[in-house]
């Protein structure tokens, strides 16, 4: 025979829907309830594999480098002094264009082919809430996959001694990779939302997206090689504006190569990074807030 | 409790007019939307919702005007849209779980509401499959599910039968007449179905062309005028007679029906109307079965109300 003692305040609780008499969070948590669901969804959290592939193989490939720079620094750091220079401006362009790609449109156009966003809509999210807080979570996941490298690697080579002198210059590493990552993730994520808005279908919104930050970067390069076109037709192209801002945020001194956009005046690269995010992001919230959504 | 009123509401679509001046009260309880396609229930439901402003008038929904505060009403109120595109690799716990939270439930409360709601419509077996592999059926009852999770004052309800059998249909309004009988929830269903309608509401809004063309209590609109439905067991035609020699029209329908025309519809005419077939069956000596007021189907009132007659056989030769 059972001799349990918490027998005596042992309950049964009714189960079942009834009126709801908990706490109600207020109607502006709908941004971050969105926001984290989609940081997850992009991930592929509870995602078929299809889904899930993407997000790893966009990390994958913007983090593969710096992990064998880690793994080589850790080995061979006893032969001699690691030049930190050579690693400090390593910013994960391929991973950030295959996301922006490939993440995106399965974000925000599947919302719209799969009716969700005639949910979200009809929630505490107007359009542009819901969009914001889509905008972010690729932003916050892109800041992630160009920040993590650099501080591993700032980490890494510090340890071994071949890496910021001071403390001080270590925060300042941090900020200036900072600075970097979201010099880097600013764009795309402009660019691809606002692919995505204007383009019904994530299989055409993916094309899209990736003749958009392709293409341009060919012909402008093209130009200022084969042409001698001056640099600054550089603006043009919103990938190598926000991967030259990138760069520049770490203050090394520029190679002035054919084909970059060392040449151009850091004052107008910022002013075109910002114009085209200004741009994009406003013909996204012009979009949105004009879509006909199905009900 | 007025739960949506609206005075002299306008909506235009560039040059077209989708609402003319709506003025309208809908209260507790299960209400009908009800209008041919273009009439402007959309649009009125997009009002309501706060995602469209209106061009002229006032509205109040839950005592707030959802122009200015849309996001607030729109967290205390449900909707399930007429389509049934739905994320199909989401399970049905997540999705409601998930809307359940941007209508600002806590995380733990959200999944567990969710998982309650399903219940009580019927998936509870069924929650953690992918909504992708589910039939149009359960894609209804998952729509309902997180439109009623949150336990909103308001659902609104698109077409909530569309695509379901005879049985499934039953058993949706069902559902939808226990939200509001047994869990307080007021319901507003836009719908083409007057059946279902008639059989789940306890008013209607019938909209024409942007108008409010007839809104009420649906036993009082389908209420006749003014008249008597009277059963006996038999002799129906005696009863008429009777009825006639007292100054009354009346029609025997087979021999256990008997119609009677009240001389007008206000209540004094009624109650003679009435107790002139007190008297008759008395002097008769008939055995009653029943008196009822003469009855109108919802459809009648509705094609009434959108400028058809209601039975097309009296305007034939």
């Amino acid at each position: 025979m059972s001799d349990w003692a918490g027998g005596q305040q042992a309950q049964i609780f009714e189960g079942g829907f009834r009126p709801y008499t908990g706490p109600r969070l207020p109607s502006q948590q709908s941004f971050r309830s969105l926001y984290t669901y989609s940081l997850g969804r992009l991930l592929g959290r509870k995602r078929r594999f299809r889904s899930k592939l993407i997000g790893l193989a966009s990390f994958f490939v913007a983090w593969i480098r710096p992990v064998v720079l880690i793994f080589l620094a850790t080995l061979f750091s006893e032969f001699g002094e690691l030049d930190f220079d050579t690693v400090r401006e390593y910013y994960p362009e391929a991973g950030v264009v295959l996301f922006c790609v490939l993440a995106t449109p399965l974000l925000l156009n599947t919302d719209r082919s799969s009716g969700l966003l005639s949910l979200y809509l009809a929630s505490p999210l107007s359009r542009r809430r819901y969009l914001n807080a889509q905008a972010s979570s690729v932003f916050t996941l892109l800041f992630a996959m160009a920040l993590v490298p650099l501080l591993a690697l700032g980490i890494v080579y510090t340890a071994v001694g071949s890496g910021p002198g001071h403390a001080g210059d270590f925060v300042i590493f941090c900020l200036r990779s900072g600075a970097g990552a979201i010099s880097l993730a600013l764009v795309p994520t402009a660019l691809a939302v606002a692919i995505c808005s204007l383009v019904r279908r994530a299989g055409l919104a993916i094309v899209v997206t990736a003749l958009c930050l392709l293409v341009p970067a060919g012909i402008t390069g093209l130009l200022m090689v084969e042409a001698g076109v001056a640099v600054e037709i550089g603006v043009l192209d919103p990938m190598r504006l926000s991967q030259s801002l990138a760069k520049r945020s770490q203050a090394l001194p520029m190679n002035d190569t054919s084909g970059t956009l060392d040449g151009m005046a850091t004052w107008l690269v910022v002013l075109a990074n910002l114009a085209w995010a200004a741009l994009l992001s406003g013909v996204a919230h012009w979009r949105y807030g004009r879509l006909e959504v199905e009900r | 409790m007025v739960i949506v009123e609206s005075a002299g509401v306008v909506k235009r679509f560039g040059s077209t007019v989708a609402l003319s001046g709506v003025d309208v009260s809908i209260g507790e309880g299960v209400t009908g939307l009800l209008g041919a396609n273009g009439a402007g229930k959309t649009t009125l439901l997009t009002l309501v919702l706060g995602l469209r402003n209106r061009d002229e008038g006032t509205m109040s929904v839950l005592g707030v005007d959802p122009d200015i505060a849309g996001p607030e009403v729109r967290q205390r109120l449900g909707f399930a849209p007429e389509h049934h595109h739905l994320p199909g690799d989401m399970t049905a716990a997540d999705l409601v779980a998930h809307i359940a939270r941007l209508h600002g439930l806590p995380r733990v409360h959200a999944t567990q509401r969710a998982s309650d709601t399903l219940w009580e419509v019927g998936l509870g077996e069924e929650r953690f499959r992918p909504i992708g592999t589910m039939s149009t059926g359960q894609r209804q009852r998952v729509k309902l599910a997180q439109a009623v999770a949150h336990h909103p004052e308001l659902v609104i309800l698109d077409e909530p039968t569309d695509g379901l059998d005879p049985m499934q249909r039953t058993d949706m309004l069902a559902l939808i007449s226990r939200l509001a009988t047994q869990h307080g929830i007021n319901v507003l269903i836009s719908s083409h179905h007057l059946q279902e309608v008639e059989r789940v509401c306890t008013s209607v809004v019938m909209l024409d062309a942007g108008r409010v063309a007839r809104a009420g209590q649906v036993s009082d609109l389908t209420a006749s005028e003014a008249g008597l439905v009277v059963e006996v067991y038999e002799r129906a035609a005696d009863l008429a007679t009777a009825l006639e020699a007292a100054g009354l029209t009346a029609r025997a329908e087979g021999d256990e029906v008997v119609r009677v025309a009240a001389a007008s519809p206000d209540p004094d005419s009624e109650s003679a109307c009435a107790d002139a077939v007190r008297d008759a069956v008395a002097d008769l000596e008939l055995r009653l079965r029943s008196v009822l007021p003469e009855h109108r189907s919802l459809a009648e009132v509705f094609s009434a109300s959108q400028g058809e007659p209601d039975d097309p056989a009296a305007d034939a030769p």
